[in-house]
């Protein structure tokens, strides 16, 4: 059990292998649920870290089964942050979040994947690329706030 | 933890057909889903101008990620060609806000429940 009233950590290392980005998703609404986040905003964060591990195992990996996600959860009494840190054997990260424009996809002119930024940019309250601080890689952070008690 | 392969059963109904779609909706389900598409359309199948709508219900389906989107976003590329009408229902809110991000409800219709989108029909 967490003391969500204290800062701690929880690690989690997941094999680049879809599917197993679900052990990441259930950790975190389990960790939000207890923190007291509301329903709405544990399943957006569900998705929203679905995304993020999807990208590190295809991307970020490039689907390599011995290549690993480092997925690691900073509870904050007022926050979540959660850390999903591929091995970035990939191309870079894209420096923006492009708006998916569904005419262009339905056309046949966008392709129709590359959605999860996105999604997750409208899923949680901050997102983003930040530099690894002691791996190599790259490293997607999002933070989920709390509500005030006023709110 | 492994996904959920997706299931695809093909439910003809009055004026269309209905694809009940059960577990993972993503990349990997993509063969089953383009095959229940094609067994929809031929269930379909008539001298009728536009085709019959296909219905996709999402009522048992657990978890839709993007490659899952990808896919339905193509199927729904086909369904335009042919001038066919989609229809999604099912879905829980949740993913109801996830397809209305991604704009899905542009170019196909969304309902919450079997009977509202059955309503729409006639």
């Amino acid at each position: 059990m967490v003391n969500v009233n204290e800062q701690s950590q929880i690690h989690l290392e997941i094999p680049s292998q879809f599917g197993c980005e679900k052990m990441a998703m259930k950790l975190a609404v389990a960790i939000a649920a207890q923190m007291g986040f509301p329903t709405e905003q544990v399943e957006d964060l569900e998705t929203a870290v679905a995304e993020a591990c999807l990208n590190a195992i295809e991307h970020g990996n490039q689907k390599n089964p011995q290549a690993r996600v480092q997925v690691v959860l900073h509870v904050a009494p007022d926050r979540l942050t959660i850390d999903v840190h591929d091995e970035g054997l990939g191309a870079p990260p894209p420096e923006q979040v492009p708006e998916p424009d569904m005419a262009r996809k339905m056309a046949g002119l966008e392709e129709t994947r590359r959605l999860g930024l996105y999604l997750i940019k409208h899923l949680v309250d901050e997102s983003g690329f930040v530099p690894p601080e002691t791996q190599d890689g790259n490293l997607f952070r999002m933070v989920i706030h709390l509500p005030r008690q006023s709110e | 933890m492994q996904t959920k392969p997706t299931q695809a059963r093909v439910r003809p109904i009055a004026g269309g057909a209905i694809i009940d779609l059960e577990g993972d909706i993503n990349s990997q389900g993509e063969k089953t889903l383009r095959q229940a598409y094609q067994k929809a359309c031929q269930a379909v199948a008539e001298a009728d101008t536009p085709p019959p709508p296909i219905l996709l219900n999402f009522a048992q389906a657990d978890y839709i990620n993007t490659s899952g989107i990808a896919v339905l976003i193509s199927i729904v590329m086909e369904a335009q060609k042919a001038d066919q009408k989609v229809i999604l229902f099912g879905m829980s809110s949740h993913y109801q806000k996830i397809f209305k991000l991604v704009r899905l409800p542009l170019y196909a219709d969304m309902y919450p429940t079997e009977k509202e989108a059955l309503a729409a029909l006639t």
